[in-house]
């Protein structure tokens, strides 16, 4: 038996989807984890130990998203920065 | 949760059909970030006719031009420098510069962005995890940290994963085994050349590294070796190890592993990575296990320089079914079986030297080197072997002469071809310490 097929968070509704449950959960925390990265980036006002720290955790949620979130749905972008956004 | 044997369970053991869905959207993803952020990429497939919006089905891949070395050498050095147009990001985004060895000819420069190298260290962990790493390692890690990728990532992974990491940089052979000596490390990766010297040197030096050094687990990555029977075999008996096989490139990413079961292949990591094989002559897509191909790859989630549909000129075949492990990721037979330009007509018959090392090694008379070199007498193929005795074995007189018939009897079988075999003097043989350049064709050197 696969993994997959004894996942430990069986879904009533997709007895063949065992870790929808478990995805849904774990991808709502990302987007969450997410969110919060990115307003502490834009509310840094040029503060480098806050910028460049945002972006290194918004570059390990986006390891996050292609372990998780990418499953469900497409990301809404494939980089964890804004391209526009320069690093001073 | 419960414990787990995978780094990731739900994508690694995820059913195929549903694999394939989340693949068909990643890639039409990367294709279409590289269309609209890569001039280099957006020109090749307006010249191709493609457009991203052409990709409907996964079999649809192979209407996306196919990208080789050739192109990046092409545009290296020009604007954004020295990367060209193929970088999607702006080089204020780019924080590590890599470079390839160079070995087929001018290197080629690699561009990752951060997002990259955290990426480049989830690769190497789904790999590292599925070997066996885990938190109460000690690894060591023997190589130059250098201008090459060689092994970087796969420190940055085992140090996500809790490892202890040991950076054994500068240090000589001889200082790295007595670090590993003193240290008790339980594990180690680097090329099955280096692996396989570092444990002559030891011995040299007194130390037997299976009674006398702490390695458990050592992962093979940068030539086939691991994936040799023959040579694994004697990595493992010369070290008291397991040796695990890998398999990236500068250009690719981590994309292959060897995992515990050790059934004979390698995983193509599916999660992260999509693969065509192509029939090395005609080009025609294989599906099917039985049949030698080019890889022919896509790394779903590199943004900085896109690797999308690229010719690795790596040779491999699909293997019949999956793995025992559990995951979902198909496996290739043999790992990496060769290069497509390393696998030449000799007499008219297919070689590759993989399969000659697989003799030497198979023989335990003969050491870990050998030196193989193919020219032109006229209009005839000329094949020669040289190789070493192995501290030991005296291989003069009668000996010679019965261990050459039964030598040159198992190239023929494994090779169909013959050749003239020279025992030179044991450590006369050039030793590597990255990656080994045993196969010398020289018919073209020779105007041939």
């Amino acid at each position: 038996m696969s993994e997959w097929t004894r996942g430990p968070s069986a879904s009533p509704g997709r007895p063949d989807d065992p870790y929808a449950l478990l995805l849904a959960e774990l991808d709502e925390s990302v987007r969450a984890l997410k969110q919060a990265a990115r307003r502490l980036r834009h509310s840094a006002q040029g503060i480098p130990a806050v910028e460049c720290n945002a972006d290194r955790i918004l570059a390990s949620t986006r390891m996050l998203e292609i372990n998780i979130s990418d499953l469900l749905r497409d990301p809404d972008s494939l980089a964890s920065f804004d391209r526009d956004s320069r690093v001073e | 949760m419960h414990s787990t044997r995978y780094w990731n369970p739900i994508l690694e053991t995820m059913p195929r059909e549903r694999l394939r869905e989340v693949q068909l959207r990643k890639f039409r993803n990367i294709v279409t970030w590289a269309y609209e952020n890569s001039l280099f990429h957006r020109s090749l497939y307006r010249e191709a006719g493609f457009e991203p919006g052409d990709l409907h089905t996964l079999e649809d891949a192979a209407l996306v031009p196919k990208v080789d070395k050739s192109h990046m050498r092409g545009i290296q050095r020009k604007d954004p420098f020295p990367y060209g147009d193929m970088l999607c990001v702006p080089l204020d985004r780019v924080t590590e510069f890599r470079q390839t060895s160079g070995t087929t000819g001018q290197a080629v420069y690699q561009a990752d962005t951060w997002q990259d190298w955290e990426w480049w260290a989830e690769c190497w962990s789904y790999l590292l995890y599925s070997q066996g790493y885990r938190a109460h390692d000690r690894v060591f890690l023997p190589f130059g940290y250098n201008i090459f990728v060689a092994f970087w990532a796969a420190h940055y992974a085992a140090e996500k994963m809790g490892c202890e990491v040991v950076p054994g940089g500068v240090l000589d052979t001889e200082a790295r085994i007595l670090k590993m000596q003193e240290l008790q490390t339980t594990a180690m990766m680097a090329t099955p050349t280096y692996v396989l010297g570092m444990a002559e040197k030891a011995r040299a030096m007194g130390i037997d590294p299976r009674t006398d050094l702490s390695v458990c687990r050592i992962t093979c990555a940068g030539e086939p070796g691991a994936s040799i029977p023959a040579t694994k075999h004697r990595i493992e008996e010369a070290w008291g190890a397991k040796v695990f096989d890998h398999c990236g490139a500068t250009e690719i990413g981590a994309w292959g592993f060897e995992c515990e079961e050790q059934s004979g292949g390698i995983h193509l990591n599916e999660g992260l990575f999509l693969a065509q094989v192509e029939d090395l002559e005609t080009g025609e897509l294989i599906e099917e296990p039985g049949r030698k191909g080019r890889l022919v790859i896509t790394a779903l989630d590199r943004i900085a320089m896109p690797c999308v549909r690229f010719d690795s000129k790596d040779v491999v075949e699909w293997a019949d079914g999956l793995c025992s492990c559990g995951r979902t990721f198909r496996l290739f037979k043999g790992g990496v079986v060769g290069r497509a330009d390393d696998i030449t007509k000799v007499k008219g018959v297919l070689l590759a030297p993989s399969a000659i090392e697989e003799v030497v090694r198979s023989f335990e008379e003969l050491g870990d080197e050998y030196e193989v070199t193919v020219v032109k007498r006229g209009d005839l193929d000329d094949i020669s072997l040289k190789v070493e005795p192995a501290s030991g074995f005296d291989l003069s007189g009668e000996r010679l002469d019965g261990f050459l018939r039964s030598f040159k009897d198992q190239l023929r079988l494994k090779t169909n071809l013959g050749y003239k075999v020279e025992v030179v003097e044991a450590g006369s043989l050039p030793r590597y310490a990255l990656k080994a350049k045993r196969f010398k064709d020289l018919r073209k050197v020779n105007g041939a």
